[in-house]
């Protein structure tokens, strides 16, 4: 049966359960009464943002107060957001550079039978591999260090870039990141893709090491075949990638010759398919509020928890708030 | 910092700088004489020149460039001529010059000093080759490539070919193309890819001082009514090199009103138009872009002052002929009536992409994206993906005159000389033959048909 998110469990697990310094030492002490919050309450689903507090003290006792259903947090500004100081008229200071990736988002290419926020083993290995990719990428070619994966209690993840010179950064500079991560230019993002680039190499290569890997260790040979390379040789390929321990870009480009009509198809192909795919509104936006950690999913009542180990996470194994309580 | 910036840096603190005005003045007529001749200029001292007559020379130079900096300060127009003359003058003498240790302290300057390295400082700080790496050593000179780049820059081919590194927020279209290899917030670029980069950015500084030397006109009106004789000439001369072709004549129909077929408007003056009826108001110079347009395609002043009551939230409360005598003194201004009596052509397309509004280089790509959606709902969308793809590649490329070529090919079915939209008159001009001249045609055709059918 299932289970019903009351605004009592709700309160209770934002008086007794909810990690506080946890959630501090994510969003940062400084500056606290003036970053932006947002909520979900009432019976009838309002959504108000504008609200700032003093302290945390009085951030929770809201959330209990009210039973939030959904909590989010947003940017910092130069005064406390209010509804008489909103945030379109105050000056925008910082905010965390977020990444969300959804699984919905590859409704147009998964093959499982799943759609919108359903997920299965083999659909989430997508959100998987879109972390790890997003993830090295933003520590080896970008250099940030600080970045943390967070659970948001439904459908994906959202990636926390949290250096400080990022969270400076305007629209320009966020929009330069998303580009030079995005293949595929049109929304519904089932159309052919850029070539894969020779002069970002580091990118390049990690498309073959990661996420070619990963196409054709799922690929089947008939698929392959499709392509214009006999069956023999396609079941060669998948079974050279299965059995490589460290597979990366040079063994790619042993296997698949970088003049072959095979390997431009093959790429479009594996971008399309396997490669990140990220909402960019969502990161381009340095207004928009984000899930708070470690907060409720009022729809789901899991718990937003920070994702220890990205490439083997699970959605089955973050708590929720029934649990939470127990 | 500044003693190692080459001479030719126009943006180098120019320490004091004594002259009479009459040298003054003659400096910056020199200069402008050499923009308008498109001369030769000098990036290093050639052997055979004293180090005296290399100072007096570089003096000149400088002088010159800071009477015509005050000179266009208080005119947008002319300042986004001199913006656009000295950033390719910049970029010449950035890309040919021979002193590689001479870009660096130019881009430091521009970028900030911890922000530009050599890919030898790259190697060194973080304990690495790159070279080996990424098997950089390895790629040949792009000459096919810069065919075109090697007519205008000869034997400057290798020296585009140069690798070095920049911080990579410092560049981020260049990063968001995909232009520069990406190492630990470093972004290893070729000077081919970043050029366009630097002299953007060099543009945007000059732009800011300009701006900040308005100040100095504004608090002083000797130094306003010094350099005016300078400001008139520029004026002149900007209105006579700007455009080419002759927009007095754009082979309308006599007594075709034309501004009430905005379907043959280019995006830019379609979305400052849409911009303008949501919002009630634009920025001066897209003002200034909208009124120039309006003019030149045949709107009279007393249309567009009807026009403009109409639309601006300026007017609320106020009646047209209150308007006319508040506001109407620009729109007059564009027409000549008032001010300096220059009957005004709107900006170039580069001028727009740099100060202006391009529909292209300055609204969302998604936005864009959905615009060609909508109005393109009834096409194949087979087509319009495949354009929407086309379009956004060159937009992330920064070909925003290509992009613009690309959506009128799509409109209209007609490819464009060169693939590139350079002026947004050429674009209403062509697009008027395409969809009225050929109407017209169609319907005499019709009109015939209909009298045969009569018969």
């Amino acid at each position: 049966m299932e289970k019903k998110l009351t605004p009592e469990i709700i309160s209770a697990y934002y008086e007794k359960k909810f990690p506080i310094e946890r959630f501090m030492s994510f969003i940062g002490l400084s500056n606290f009464k003036n970053r932006e919050f947002g909520f979900v309450v009432g019976d009838k689903n309002r959504f108000v943002r504008n609200i700032s507090f003093q302290n945390t003290e009085k951030m929770l006792e809201f959330m209990v107060k009210n039973s939030v259903k959904d909590a989010y947090v947003g940017a910092v500004f130069d005064t406390p957001p209010s509804k008489e100081h909103p945030i379109q008229k105050i000056k925008w200071n910082y905010r965390e550079f977020i990444y969300d990736i959804d699984i919905d988002e590859y409704d147009l290419v998964r093959t499982c039978g799943c759609k919108g926020a359903q997920y299965c083993k083999e659909c989430w290995s997508l959100i998987q591999d879109a972390a790890v990719f997003i993830d090295q990428t933003m520590r080896e070619d970008f250099g940030f260090n600080d970045i943390i994966w967070i659970f948001s209690g439904r459908r994906g993840v959202h990636g926390w870039v949290r250096d400080p010179i990022i969270q400076k950064f305007d629209k320009n500079e966020r929009v330069a990141i998303l580009d030079y991560l995005t293949f595929i230019h049109d929304e519904k993002r089932s159309q052919s893709i850029d070539e894969i680039p020779n002069e970002a190499k580091p990118l390049r290569n990690r498309i073959y090491a990661l996420t070619a890997k990963s196409y054709l260790e799922k690929v089947t040979p008939k698929k392959l075949h499709e392509f214009g390379i006999s069956v023999n040789k396609a079941n060669d390929i998948i079974k050279q990638v299965r059995n490589s321990v460290d597979f990366d870009h040079t063994r790619y480009n042993i296997l698949i010759p970088n003049d072959s009509a095979f390997r431009k198809k093959l790429s479009s192909e594996i971008v399309l398919h396997r490669y990140p795919r990220i909402d960019r509104k969502v990161t381009m936006d340095t207004n928009r509020v984000s899930r708070m950690p470690f907060s409720i999913h009022g729809k789901t009542g899991q718990i937003a928890i920070e994702i220890k180990d990205i490439k083997n996470f699970y959605p089955d194994s973050a708590p929720t708030v029934w649990e939470s309580l127990m | 910092m500044s003693a190692e910036l080459p001479d030719w840096y126009v943006l180098k603190d120019p320490g004091d700088i004594t002259l009479d005005v009459t040298t003054w003045y003659k400096f910056a007529e020199t200069r402008l004489e050499r923009f308008l001749a498109e001369d030769d200029w000098i990036i290093n001292r050639p052997s055979w020149m004293s180090n005296d007559d290399w100072v007096s020379t570089i003096s000149e130079e400088i002088g010159g460039h800071l009477l015509l900096r005050l000179a266009v300060s208080t005119d947008p127009r002319l300042s986004s001529w001199l913006v656009e003359v000295e950033g390719d003058l910049f970029e010449f003498r950035f890309i040919s010059s021979n002193k590689s240790e001479e870009r660096i302290h130019v881009l430091k300057d521009l970028y900030g000093k911890n922000n530009v390295k050599t890919t030898e400082e790259i190697n060194e700080l973080f304990n690495i080759n790159l070279n080996r790496e990424f098997n950089l050593a390895d790629s040949v000179y792009r000459s096919s490539k810069y065919t075109k780049s090697k007519q205008k820059y000869g034997s400057k081919v290798k020296t585009l070919d140069t690798r070095l590194a920049v911080r990579f927020h410092k560049i981020p279209k260049v990063v968001g193309a995909k232009k520069a290899l990406l190492y630990k917030g470093w972004g290893i670029v070729r000077l081919a890819d970043i050029r366009l980069a630097v002299k953007r950015e060099f543009e945007k500084q000059l732009k800011d001082v300009i701006e900040k030397s308005k100040v100095l006109i504004e608090k002083d009106e000797n130094l306003e009514v010094t350099v005016k004789p300078i400001t008139d000439r520029i004026s002149k001369i900007a209105r006579s090199t700007r455009y080419s072709g002759d927009f007095k004549n754009l082979g309308f129909a006599d007594g075709d009103a034309i501004h009430t077929k905005p379907d043959i408007f280019p995006p830019c003056i379609q979305e400052l138009v849409a911009t303008l009826q949501a919002k009630g108001h634009l920025s001066h110079v897209e003002n200034w872009q909208l009124g120039t347009f309006l003019k030149r395609i045949g709107m009279s002043v007393e249309d567009q002052l009807r026009f403009w009551y109409s639309n601006s939230i300026d007017n609320v409360g106020m009646s047209y002929e209150e308007f006319v005598q508040r506001v109407g003194y620009q729109i007059n201004h564009i027409y000549g009536k008032t001010g300096g009596g220059v009957d005004y052509d709107p900006p170039s397309c580069k001028t727009c992409i740099n100060g202006y509004y391009c529909y292209w280089a300055h609204k969302k790509l998604e936005d864009i994206n959905e615009d060609i959606k909508v109005k393109m709902s009834q096409r194949n969308s087979e087509v319009i993906d495949k354009a929407i793809e086309e379009i956004s590649r060159l937009i992330i490329n920064q070909r925003y005159q290509s992009a613009c070529a690309r959506y009128f090919t799509l409109l209209t079915g007609w490819k464009v000389r060169g693939f590139q939209i350079n002026h947004m008159l050429k674009y209403s001009q062509d697009a008027y033959k395409r969809f009225y001249k050929k109407k017209e045609t169609t319907t005499n055709n019709s009109k015939t048909s209909d009298k045969q059918k009569k018969v």
